[in-house]
């Protein structure tokens, strides 16, 4: 019975918290909801394991982590979600001998307002869906979920040069559009 | 040999993801320095990146909370964990 009531509290202390990272990661309400149950789960099951070293708030996001990566790799696995490699834009945005197409133009926006503005976050949405999936898939793990490249590379099944090429290429053209629909753009 | 701002654009984007070689390094410095057009795209991928890790702040500090639905749900399967234990 006390055991229930630690479980309860686990959930009624760090549930909400819980659920806003892991939605902050895969952006879906019913799977973020999915992942705190799981880790949770697992989390009581291997209670035993909790040393103290780290807060529980701690430990439990790293369980948490530990599924979303999980699910992430078998998502990957199981729609054979391509390397994409073929998928290269770089004869869009250089010429042959490696001169600059589409102009970037500096940007000189306030990157903490922009983050506040809804209109900008749509835009950025529509951006990030516009890229292949893969290239999106490590993209977002690399700089929205900050992983590590190590994890990503398991995660997504690439090398250390694929990921450096695929992020490459999701910068290129996240710039690009970025560019025409937010930053700069009318005057193209 | 000289490279292009394709190569050195590449290379931009990587230093955020490994460190550059001090050759890299080297490269990179010399070529934003006459390159405008590479300098701007070094400040707009820098930009990006400020933006995704305040949007991962604002995400993970912000006041979403679990639906009462999904508490519920995921209460009753931790119980039902305990009591099989016992
Ligand atoms: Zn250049």
């Amino acid at each position: 019975m006390t055991e229930a009531m630690n479980a309860d509290a686990w959930l009624n202390e760090h549930g909400d918290y819980l659920y806003r990272f892991a939605l902050s990661k895969v952006h879906d309400d019913e799977l973020a909801a999915d992942m705190v149950q799981e880790a949770l789960l697992a989390a009581w099951r291997g209670k035993s394991r909790f040393k103290g070293d780290s807060t529980l708030r701690t430990w439990l996001v790293s369980i948490l982590k530990h599924k979303i990566i999980d699910h992430i790799r078998k998502d990957i696995r199981q729609r054979k979600i391509s390397d994409a490699l073929e998928n290269d834009p770089s004869s869009h945005f250089f010429s042959e001998s490696g001169e600059w197409q589409t102009n970037p133009r500096t940007w000189h926006d306030n990157p903490e307002q922009c983050c506040d503005d809804l209109k900008f976050r749509l835009v950025l949405k529509e951006c990030l869906t516009r890229l292949p999936e893969k290239q999106r898939r490590v993209f977002e793990l690399r700089e929205l979920a900050d992983e590590d490249t190590d994890t990503i590379c398991k995660a997504c099944d690439v090398t250390s040069t694929n990921l450096h090429v695929l992020m490459y290429r999701a910068r290129l053209s996240l710039q690009a559009c970025l560019q025409k629909h937010w930053f700069g753009g009318a005057s193209t | 040999m000289k490279k292009g701002c394709d190569k050195i654009s590449h290379l931009v984007s990587d230093a955020f993801d490994r460190k550059l070689s001090w050759l890299e390094r080297i490269e990179v410095k010399i070529h934003l320095s006459m390159c405008s057009l590479c300098r701007s795209y070094a400040n707009n991928i820098g930009v990006m990146h400020d933006i995704f890790s305040y949007i991962r702040h604002s995400d993970e500090s912000g006041s979403t909370r679990l639906s009462q639905a999904s508490k519920h749900k995921i209460k009753q399967i931790l119980k039902e964990e305990c009591d099989d234990k016992s």
